[in-house]
C-alpha cells in the first residue's frame, strides 16, 4: 500500500477549514494552531501528462519493473530527481479502463521523488522532454471551512427554514426545502452523492446506514479503511442526516425514517486525514465516484495558497492558478483535476458501455468557492464545475466567501458573527461549522432532491443544471454580491413545469406473449411537450382506477417515459415485459410537467396477455452428416430466437475440444469445429435454448473428425547443374508432393551451401546460382497439422566456366575432385610438389554430384599442383595442403 | 674401389628409402639455384657454391641469380644469392640466401565455393664452413633456416643442415654426406620430415689446350622416399665461353622430377654470366635461371 504525501502544506489545510465551536474547560476559543508535521525526509511529487509514444514506453518499462524507457532524456531527468515511485495517477479501472483510456486518464502519471530539487524546477526539467506534454506541480488541497470548538447544544437549522429568530437572521433566507419534503420527496437511496472530503463517521447515530462503505475508499492511505473526520461528517449530515428519527438533526435528502423512506446514499471518499496532516488527490476520488455509481459529487475543498502558518498568502500563485483553471482543459492548460471533473460529468450514472444505469445520465460536481474573500477561487472557476458561494442568515455574502462572475450559485454557509451551520460531527455529536464548505453540501443536497423527484431514464445533467441554476430563489436577491443566486429547493423541483399538459387520448396496447407495448402521442400545453408520462397498470381495474398520479394503490405499477426531443403529437411507446401469462391487464397514462403538475388520467385500456412459447433453434444448412477434415475449421451458424421476444439463455455442451461457441448479434450464434483440436472420431454436442419461463428447445449436432494423412513424395527430384552466375531453376512443388486429404501444403527449402540461393514461395521452388560449389537442397512439405515429408537433391554450380575443380584449398585430409558430368567419369590425377616432384598419381572416378575423393593426409604442408586429365583434356589447379 | 664404394653407399641408403613413403616438407630447399649446375642436370654435389668442403679446393665465387621456377606448376619467381669464399689455404665459407614468391591461388571451401586469393612465399638463409684437412681431403657443413608461408594464417619453418666429406686431386673430386637433415615440420598432430638424403657426388674436369671439359654426377637417396640422380656435362673454351647440358632423374616421392637441362655462360676477368633452361617436364619445363657472378 503506497502512501502519498504532499509536501508544502496539507499541514496548513485545517488553517482554512470550517470553524467549529467546542466548549472545553480552559481551551481558548480562537483558531487553534495546527501542529506541524515533524521534519521527515523531503519527498515531493509532480504530475505529468505524457504523449502516446512515451506512455507506451513507460508502461513497458514499469511492467518490467523499472523506470528506464527508450528516451534518454526522460531517464536522465528521472535519475536527477532520485525517483521513489512513478505510477498512474488514475489506476487501472477494470471494466471502466476502456473509457479511462478514451478520456486519456491513463496518460497521467505521478512521480514521487526524494531530494532537494524544488518541485517547480523538477517541473521545468521534465517539461522540456519530448513526449511530456504537461507537468503539474500538485497544489495544496484545503478544506474550505474555518474550524472552531463545537457547542453541544442543539440549535435550530435556520439554513433549511429561516424564521428570523436566529441571531442576525432574516426570515426566508434559507433553501426553501420544506415544501419539497411535504409534497414531493425527502430523498431516494437510488441517488448516490459522493462526499470527497475527510472521512464520514458512518456509524454516527444520525447517518447510520446512509454510507455505502463497499464503494467508499480512503485515498490517503489507499485502502478501504475510512478514518472519519469532523469536516466530512458535518458535510454528510447536511446532505443526508436521517430525518424524522428522533435523533440529532435533519438532512436535506435524509429520507423519512418514521415513514419507512430511506434518504440519499452517500459515498465517503477520503482525501484528508482526520487531523489534516496527510492527503490524497481529489481527482482520483472524483473519477472513482463516477465509476462507483455517484451522480452528484460534493467537494467542500479547494487549493490553498497560504503558507504553513497561514500568515502569508501567495497572490501570484493564486492568480496564476486561477488563470489556468479559467481555461478549457486542452493543450498546455490541461490539469488532472479538470480531466477528472470532465470524466465525472460525462460518465457518472453510465455503465462501461455508455448506457444510463443511474437516475441521471452524466454527473454534476459541486465545489465550494473558497474562504479567502477574493476573486481567486481555484478550482471553482473551471467551467465544468458548479461553484458555490456562501451567505449568512441575513442574506448577504459571508465575509469570507470568495466571489466573482464565476461563482454559479449561493447557499447558506454561516457567518460567525451571527449563526453557523449545524450538523453532525464526530463521536455521535452535533456541532457548528461555517464556510463555503458548508454552503456546498446544501446545493448537493438540493440536487439530490431534484434527481429523486425528476430522475430516471432520459433525465440528464443538463436538465438538473437547468432546474438548479434557473429555479433559484425569487425571495432573496443576492445581486451585487457576485456569488450567484440563492439555491431554492422548491423552485428547482418545479422549474419548467408551470402548466399541466393535456391528457392522453391515443393510448393503444399491443401484446406479444406476456409483454405489452403501450403507444400514445406526446401531449403538452400550448405546443410545449410534457416533461414526461407516467403509465400505470394493474391486473385489477378497480385498483387502477382508484389510484392517482402520486398515490398508487396496492397492485398498481408505474413506468415513466421522459420526453427529450419529441414534439407534441409524436408517437412514443413503453414496453412492459414480464407480466403474467393469459391475464387481463388494465392501463392508463398521465402526462406531467413536474412531480406535482400533471394531467388527468387517460381512459383505461385493457388487454389480455398471451401464452408462452419455447425458443426456436434453426441451423443454417444441413447438419445431418458433418464430416470435417483434421485440418479444417468449419463454422455452423444458428439462429436462436424466442417468438415471444423473451430473453433466451443458450447453453452449449461440447462433445470435444474441437468446438467453440460464440454469440453474434441479433440472435445469431456460431458453432465452430476445428479439426486440429481433437483426435479423429465421432462426436456430438448439445445446444439448449431456454427462455425466462423455463420453456426450452434443444438441438444435438453430430459430427465426425476424419483421420489426417501426412503428405507424400510423388516424384523424386533430379540433380541440376547451373553453369553461370545468376542461372536459375524453378520447380512446381505440387508435382513432387501430394496430400491424400487434399490439404493445402506449405513448403520450406534449405541449401547446404551459399553457392546457391533457394526460396520456396507460392508452391514454387526457385534456385539461383551465386558462385561455384556443390549444394544439397532439402525441400520439406507440411500440411496444416505440421506432419511433413522431405526430399533432397544436389545442385552443382559452376559459374567460372571451369569444368573440373579440386577442393577444398587449403586441404587437410581429403581432396574432392569434381567435373561437369551428371554420371561418374574416370579422371587421372597427379599431385606434384612445388619442386616438380610427383607425390601422388592415381585414377579416380567422380561426377558433378558425386566428387571423387583423394586422400592427401600424407602430403606435407606446401603448395601442390593438381593435374587432372579428364576427357582427354588436362586441367591444372594449385592446391595448398596444410 | 671407388665404384664399389659408391655402390655400397647407395646400397646402404636404399633400405631407408624403401619404407619412408610420405612427401617431404619444405621441398624448395632442394632446388638447384646455381645456373651453372642447374644446366648440368642439377649435379651440384662438388660445386663450391653448394658444398663448403669444395671451397678450399676450388676457390671462391659469389653469384646472384633470378630464377623463373616451374612455369607449369608452382610458377614461383626466385631471387637467389650464393657464395663460396676461400680464406687462406684450407678454409672455405659458404653463404646462401633465397626468396621465392609463388603464384596467387584461390581458396575453396568444403562445398567447392571459391573464396579469396593468396600469394604464397618461401624464404631460406644459411651459411656453411669447410676445412681442408689435408691437401686432398676436406670436410664441410651448412646450416640453413627455411620457412614457407602458405596462407594468411599458416606458415611452416625449420632448420636444416648439410654435412659433407670431399676428396679432390688432379681434377677428380668425390663427395659423400647427408643433405637437408633437420627438424620435422608439424601440422596438427602430424609431423612431416624435410627432404633429407644421403648424397654421393663425383666430378672430373680436364683441360686440352684452350678447351676444357667437366663431367659431374650426383646421386641422392631421400629418407622420405624416392631417388634422384643427375648427370651433367660442360665444355669450356678459353675459360671464356661455356656450353652445358644435363639430365636429372627423379622417382615418385623425390622432391625433383625427371628433366633435361641446357645452359650457356660467358666469363671475363672473373665476372661470369650464366643461364640455364630446364625442359622435358610438364611442370618444370621452361624453368629459366640467369645469374651474374664473380669468381675469385
Amino acid at each position: 500500500m503506497r502512501r502519498f504525501f504532499e509536501v508544502l502544506a496539507l499541514a496548513s489545510v485545517l488553517a482554512v477549514a470550517c470553524q467549529r465551536e467546542t466548549q472545553v474547560p480552559g481551551q481558548p476559543q480562537d483558531i487553534p494552531t495546527e501542529e506541524t508535521v515533524a521534519a521527515e525526509p523531503q519527498v515531493q511529487q509532480v504530475k505529468m501528462y505524457l504523449g502516446d509514444d512515451l506512455v507506451r514506453q513507460v508502461e513497458a518499462a514499469l511492467e518490467s519493473g523499472s523506470y528506464l524507457t527508450k528516451s534518454p532524456g526522460f531517464n536522465s531527468a528521472l535519475d536527477q530527481l532520485d525517483v521513489v515511485s512513478m505510477e498512474r495517477l488514475f489506476p487501472d479501472a477494470g471494466e471502466f479502463e476502456p473509457r479511462h483510456r478514451e478520456a486519456g486518464l491513463h496518460k497521467w502519471y505521478v512521480v514521487t521523488y526524494k531530494g532537494s530539487m524544488p518541485a517547480t524546477k523538477a517541473k521545468n526539467s521534465l517539461a522540456d522532454i519530448p513526449g511530456v506534454e504537461v507537468v503539474e506541480v500538485p497544489l495544496k488541497e484545503a478544506i474550505n471551512s474555518i474550524t472552531f470548538f463545537n457547542d453541544p447544544q442543539e440549535d435550530l437549522q435556520w439554513h433549511y427554514h429561516n424564521d428570523g429568530t436566529a441571531r442576525g437572521a432574516i426570515a426566508g433566507v434559507d433553501v426553501d426545502v420544506l415544501p419539497v419534503w411535504n409534497n414531493v420527496t425527502t430523498g431516494d437511496p437510488k441517488v448516490v452523492v459522493a462526499v470527497v472530503d475527510k472521512g464520514i463517521e458512518f456509524s454516527h447515530e444520525d447517518l447510520s446506514g446512509r454510507v455505502d462503505l463497499a464503494n467508499s475508499y480512503n485515498f490517503v492511505n489507499h485502502s478501504a479503511s475510512i478514518a472519519p473526520g469532523d469536516h466530512g461528517t458535518h458535510v454528510a449530515g447536511t446532505i443526508a442526516a436521517i430525518n424524522n428519527n428522533g435523533k440529532g438533526v435533519a438532512g436535506l435528502a435524509g429520507g423519512d425514517a418514521a415513514n419507512g423512506k430511506e434518504g440519499t446514499t452517500l459515498l465517503t471518499l477520503q482525501i484528508f486525514d482526520p487531523d489534516g496532516k496527510g492527503g490524497g488527490y481529489g481527482e482520483q476520488a472524483i473519477v472513482w465516484a463516477a465509476d462507483h455509481g455517484a451522480v452528484i459529487c460534493n467537494n467542500s475543498w479547494g487549493y490553498n495558497f497560504w503558507d504553513e502558518d497561514h500568515k502569508v498568502y501567495d497572490q501570484e500563485q493564486a492568480k496564476e492558478m486561477f488563470e489556468l483553471y479559467s481555461q478549457p482543459n486542452t493543450g498546455s492548460y490541461m490539469t488532472s483535476l479538470k480531466s477528472a471533473v470532465d470524466y465525472f460529468n460525462k460518465n457518472a450514472g453510465m455503465d462501461a458501455n455508455g448506457k444510463q444505469v443511474g437516475p441521471m445520465a452524466g454527473g454534476v460536481a459541486f465545489f465550494s468557492a473558497g474562504n479567502d474573500s477574493n476573486e481567486y477561487g481555484v478550482p471553482g472557476v473551471y467551467e465544468g464545475i458548479v461553484s458555490v458561494g456562501s451567505i449568512g442568515p441575513s442574506g448577504t455574502r459571508a465575509s469570507y466567501s470568495c466571489y466573482g462572475d464565476w461563482v454559479d450559485i449561493a447557499a447558506p454557509g454561516g457567518e460567525s458573527q451571527f449563526e453557523r451551520v449545524y450538523s453532525t460531527v464526530l463521536n455521535n455529536k452535533y456541532g457548528y461549522m461555517q464556510g463555503t464548505s458548508m454552503a456546498c453540501p446544501h446545493v448537493s443536497g438540493v440536487a439530490a432532491l431534484v434527481v429523486a423527484a425528476c430522475g430516471g431514464q432520459g433525465f440528464t445533467r443538463e436538465m438538473l443544471l437547468d432546474k438548479l441554476l434557473n429555479g433559484t430563489s425569487t425571495k432573496v436577491d443576492l445581486q451585487g454580491f457576485k456569488i450567484g443566486p440563492l439555491v431554492d429547493a422548491w423552485n428547482a423541483v418545479n422549474y419548467g413545469t408551470a402548466e399541466a399538459p393535456d391528457p392522453v387520448s391515443t393510448l393503444t396496447l399491443e401484446v406479444l406473449s406476456n409483454t405489452v407495448t403501450a403507444k400514445w402521442n406526446v401531449t403538452g400545453h400550448e405546443g410545449v411537450p410534457a416533461a414526461g408520462f407516467q403509465l400505470q397498470y394493474s391486473d385489477s381495474k378497480s385498483a387502477l382506477e382508484a389510484s392517482s398520479f402520486n398515490d398508487r394503490k396496492e397492485g398498481v405499477m408505474a413506468e415513466y417515459f421522459t420526453v427529450s426531443a419529441e414534439k407534441v403529437g409524436t408517437q412514443v411507446s413503453l414496453t412492459i415485459p414480464a407480466l403474467d401469462f393469459e391475464t387481463d391487464y388494465y392501463f392508463r397514462i398521465y402526462a406531467y410537467s413536474s412531480p406535482v403538475v400533471h394531467s388527468d388520467a387517460s381512459a383505461t385500456v385493457s388487454v389480455k396477455t398471451g401464452s408462452n412459447h419455447a425458443p426456436v433453434i434453426k441451423p443454417e444448412g444441413d447438419i445431418s452428416n458433418l464430416r470435417i477434415k483434421a485440418s479444417e475449421t468449419r463454422p455452423i451458424n444458428f439462429s436462436i430466437v424466442d417468438p415471444d421476444g423473451h430473453e433466451v439463455r443458450v447453453t452449449h455442451t461440447p462433445g470435444s475440444a474441437a468446438e467453440s461457441w460464440r454469440e453474434n448479434q441479433g440472435g445469431s450464434f456460431t458453432l465452430q469445429i476445428d479439426g486440429t483440436k481433437a483426435p479423429a472420431g465421432s462426436y456430438s454436442c448439445r445446444i439448449v435454448a431456454k427462455d425466462d419461463y423455463e420453456e426450452e428447445a434443444e438441438v444435438t449436432v453430430h459430427y465426425t473428425i476424419l483421420e489426417n494423412h501426412a503428405p507424400v513424395l510423388a516424384k523424386g527430384f533430379e540433380n541440376i547443374i547451373l553453369n553461370e552466375k545468376g542461372a536459375s531453376f524453378s520447380l512446381a512443388l505440387s508435382e513432387y508432393f501430394t496430400d491424400e486429404d487434399g490439404d493445402n501444403l506449405t513448403y520450406t527449402a534449405h541449401t547446404s551451401s551459399s553457392a546457391l540461393h533457394v526460396t520456396a514461395n507460392s508452391g514454387k521452388l526457385s534456385g539461383t546460382a551465386m558462385t561455384d560449389g556443390l549444394a544439397v537442397v532439402k525441400v520439406t512439405a507440411s500440411d496444416p497439422l505440421k506432419t511433413s515429408v522431405s526430399a533432397e537433391f544436389k545442385v552443382a554450380v559452376r559459374t567460372s566456366g571451369v569444368l573440373v575443380s579440386a577442393y577444398p584449398s587449403p586441404v587437410t585430409d581429403v581432396l574432392y575432385i569434381t567435373n561437369n558430368e551428371t554420371q561418374l567419369h574416370t579422371m587421372e590425377v597427379k599431385v606434384t610438389a612445388s619442386t616438380g616432384g610427383v607425390m601422388i598419381s592415381e585414377t579416380v572416378s567422380g561426377s558433378a554430384f558425386e566428387p571423387a575423393t583423394l586422400d592427401v593426409s600424407g602430403l606435407a604442408p606446401g603448395i601442390y599442383t593438381v593435374t587432372i586429365t579428364f576427357n582427354d583434356n588436362q586441367y591444372k589447379q594449385t592446391v595448398v595442403k596444410q | 674401389m671407388k665404384k664399389i664404394l659408391l655402390t655400397s653407399l647407395v646400397a646402404a641408403l636404399l633400405p631407408v628409402a624403401l619404407f619412408a613413403q610420405s612427401s617431404p616438407a619444405l621441398p624448395f630447399v632442394r632446388i638447384d639455384r646455381n645456373p651453372i649446375t642447374s644446366a648440368m642436370g642439377g649435379a651440384e654435389g662438388t660445386s663450391a657454391l653448394y658444398n663448403p668442403a669444395a671451397v678450399p679446393f676450388k676457390g671462391g665465387d659469389i653469384l646472384a641469380s633470378y630464377q623463373m621456377w616451374a612455369p607449369g606448376g608452382a610458377k614461383s619467381s626466385n631471387i637467389n644469392l650464393l657464395g663460396g669464399i676461400k680464406i687462406g689455404k684450407r678454409i672455405g665459407i659458404n653463404i646462401l640466401g633465397a626468396y621465392q614468391s609463388g603464384k596467387a591461388y584461390t581458396t575453396y571451401d568444403n562445398t567447392g565455393k571459391a573464396g579469396s586469393e593468396f600469394v604464397p612465399s618461401d624464404l631460406m638463409a644459411g651459411a656453411g664452413f669447410g676445412f681442408a684437412i689435408t691437401d686432398f681431403l676436406s670436410v664441410g657443413a651448412n646450416v640453413k633456416y627455411a620457412k614457407s608461408t602458405l596462407t594468411s594464417s599458416a606458415g611452416y619453418g625449420s632448420v636444416a643442415g648439410d654435412l659433407f666429406v670431399m676428396f679432390y686431386k688432379n681434377g677428380f673430386g668425390v663427395t659423400g654426406g647427408v643433405a637437408s637433415l633437420g627438424m620435422p615440420v608439424k601440422s596438427g598432430e602430424q609431423s612431416y620430415k624435410l627432404p633429407a638424403s644421403g648424397k654421393v657426388a663425383v666430378s672430373y674436369d680436364k683441360a686440352f689446350g684452350t678447351s676444357a671439359i667437366a663431367v659431374a654426377a650426383d646421386a641422392d637417396v631421400f629418407f622420405t622416399g624416392g631417388l634422384g640422380m643427375a648427370l651433367g656435362f660442360q665444355y669450356a673454351w678459353n675459360d671464356m665461353v661455356f656450353v652445358r647440358a644435363g639430365f636429372h632423374v627423379g622417382t615418385t616421392g623425390a622432391p625433383l622430377p625427371t628433366y633435361a637441362s641446357l645452359g650457356l655462360g660467358v666469363k671475363f676477368i672473373g665476372i661470369h654470366l650464366d643461364a640455364s633452361w630446364i625442359t622435358a617436364n610438364d611442370i618444370l619445363g621452361n624453368t629459366l635461371n640467369i645469374g651474374l657472378g664473380y669468381a675469385f
